[in-house]
């Protein structure tokens, strides 16, 4: 009986009620976070992990694999493995089959972070976001919000007039390369963007730059294609004097209400919910017995 | 394994009769036929059915794990993993309202869920630790940074087991990726995979 399934960026600053086993809840198996956690946030709610599996298992009648797009992890790479051309979603594993999806396309994965807030409504003002939705592959070095705000103002606001539409596109589209290309498959030297102009890729041992730029997290895996973050703007040779764009009324709406939504319950009321809850359990297993 | 030979055994026998340090053990029949009692309601709770499983669900640690499951190939699993601790993360966050996620352990998961009748029997052998449930209260951050600590610990420590399985939590691992393997960009979360009681 499941109300809705809509699915939110998490919210790095939000409060969450994490329910998990002793065993990790007490920072073992490396997850060491939860070891760190102070008695006030951690409550031991009384049930068993198999009784209640037994309650669930009575209560639903028949088990099945949930539906592929619920699943923890939507993709995994294995060491070594770049061939990331198309990001098939998992095979047969059983399961709903309506229920399969790959991890979301370029577009979907800026939209889920908000450091990428600025880059998204960039990408929305300059109508690209059809085009990085689509087939590509493609690679995308992504300028964080920070990167965009560094701009200086007059590189930055010309590119929020209309007009100008073109200079943006023509920006946007220098971040972007065709084909699917991780940062271990990437070498020094010259690469051709997507506005016909190249960028300088060096590989070093201190990392990747491009242009005056470092990738900062690299190998950021999308159904279409892969991110690495950067964190300066990249200005074409054709363009050093018109820039990028800027965010505030280019921000998008969306991002409040992510963060609304994600937003947990009052935990006040927890303990509250959780008491019938084991009473419940208590009398189906009395029953049981 | 080495088998012993008969000599050592004989010989270690005459060893332990020497001692007199073990005593032999005969049952008592009335503590027996007590216990045997208890025994019958036990396995009568043990081969309750609870659920019917239409196919079978497979469980692995890291995805495409070879030689765990019985019923999946590690063709089947590289993608997404299990279904098995998938589902019972996932009957946790239907059983407890008011979290808004689960997170466990793979290692806590023991065996696939077989197609057929499903007793409480094989709940227990699929969750035999007893472990209890404990609700933390963890920020957004908190949960991308455990979840990176563990992914590391099953892939690039010593614990296979590690390898985190959620409820209401989704998200990209690269093995590649040792730094961060578990991509915060995409982690969302499902607000509402909870039922009203």
């Amino acid at each position: 009986m499941r109300l809705e399934n809509e699915w939110t960026a998490i919210d790095e600053s939000a409060t969450y009620t994490v329910v998990t086993g002793t065993f990790i809840a007490g920072g073992k198996d490396g997850y060491l976070t939860f070891g760190t956690l102070s008695d006030d946030k951690q409550t031991d709610l009384g049930v068993i992990d198999a009784p209640t599996f037994v309650l669930y298992c009575q209560q639903v009648g028949t088990l099945e694999d949930p539906p592929l797009d619920e699943w923890s992890t939507q993709k995994f790479t294995a060491a070594g493995n770049s061939d990331f051309g198309t990001c098939a979603s998992s095979g047969e594993t059983g399961g709903d089959a309506s229920g399969s999806e790959e991890p979301g396309t370029i577009v979907d994965i800026g939209i889920a972070n908000p450091d990428f807030s600025t880059l998204v409504a960039a990408v929305t003002a300059a109508g690209l976001v059809e085009t990085l939705s689509g087939e590509g592959p493609f690679t995308l070095f992504a300028p964080t919000n920070e990167a965009f705000a560094a701009l200086p103002a007059e590189v930055t606001d010309p590119l929020l007039l209309p007009e100008n539409v073109d200079q943006l596109v023509n920006i946007l589209k220098y971040h972007v390369v065709a084909g699917s290309v991780l940062s271990s498959s990437l070498e020094s030297g010259d690469v051709e963007t997507l506005n016909g102009d190249s960028v300088t890729i060096e590989v070093s041992d201190s990392g990747v730059a491009v242009n005056d730029a470092t990738v900062t997290t690299a190998d950021v895996i999308a159904s279409n294609g892969v991110i690495h973050v950067i964190d300066k703007v990249l200005l074409p040779p054709s363009g050093e004097t018109q820039g990028a764009e800027e965010e505030e009324e280019a921000e998008p709406a969306e991002e409040e209400e992510e963060s609304e939504e994600a937003e947990p319950a009052p935990s006040s009321s927890f303990a509250l919910s959780v008491a019938p809850m084991m009473l419940f359990t208590l009398v189906v297993l009395t029953i049981i017995l | 394994m080495q088998s012993l030979d008969e000599t050592f055994i004989d010989g270690f026998n005459k060893y332990l009769d020497s001692i007199e340090a073990l005593v032999p053990f005969i049952p008592d029949s009335d503590s027996a036929a007590i216990l045997a009692d208890f025994q019958t309601q036990v396995d009568a709770f043990g081969s309750a059915v609870i659920a019917d499983v239409p196919k079978g669900i497979c469980h692995v640690r890291i995805p495409g794990e070879e030689g765990r499951s019985t019923i999946c190939t590690p063709e089947e699993t590289k993608d997404q993993g299990g279904g098995v601790c998938n589902l019972v993360a996932k009957a946790y966050l239907y059983e407890v309202p008011n979290a808004d996620v689960v997170i466990l352990n793979s290692g806590g998961c023991r065996v696939d869920i077989e197609a057929g009748d499903y007793t409480v029997d094989d709940a227990t052998t699929l969750l035999p630790f007893s472990d209890s449930l404990w609700a933390s209260q963890l920020t957004g951050a908190e949960i991308v940074q455990v979840l990176n600590e563990a992914t590391k610990n099953a892939l690039f420590g010593d614990s296979t087991g590690a390898y985190p399985y959620a409820a209401g939590l989704r998200y990209l691992v690269d093995a590649n990726n040792e730094d961060t393997p578990v991509y915060v960009t995409i982690l969302s979360l499902c607000q509402s995979l909870l039922v009203a009681f």
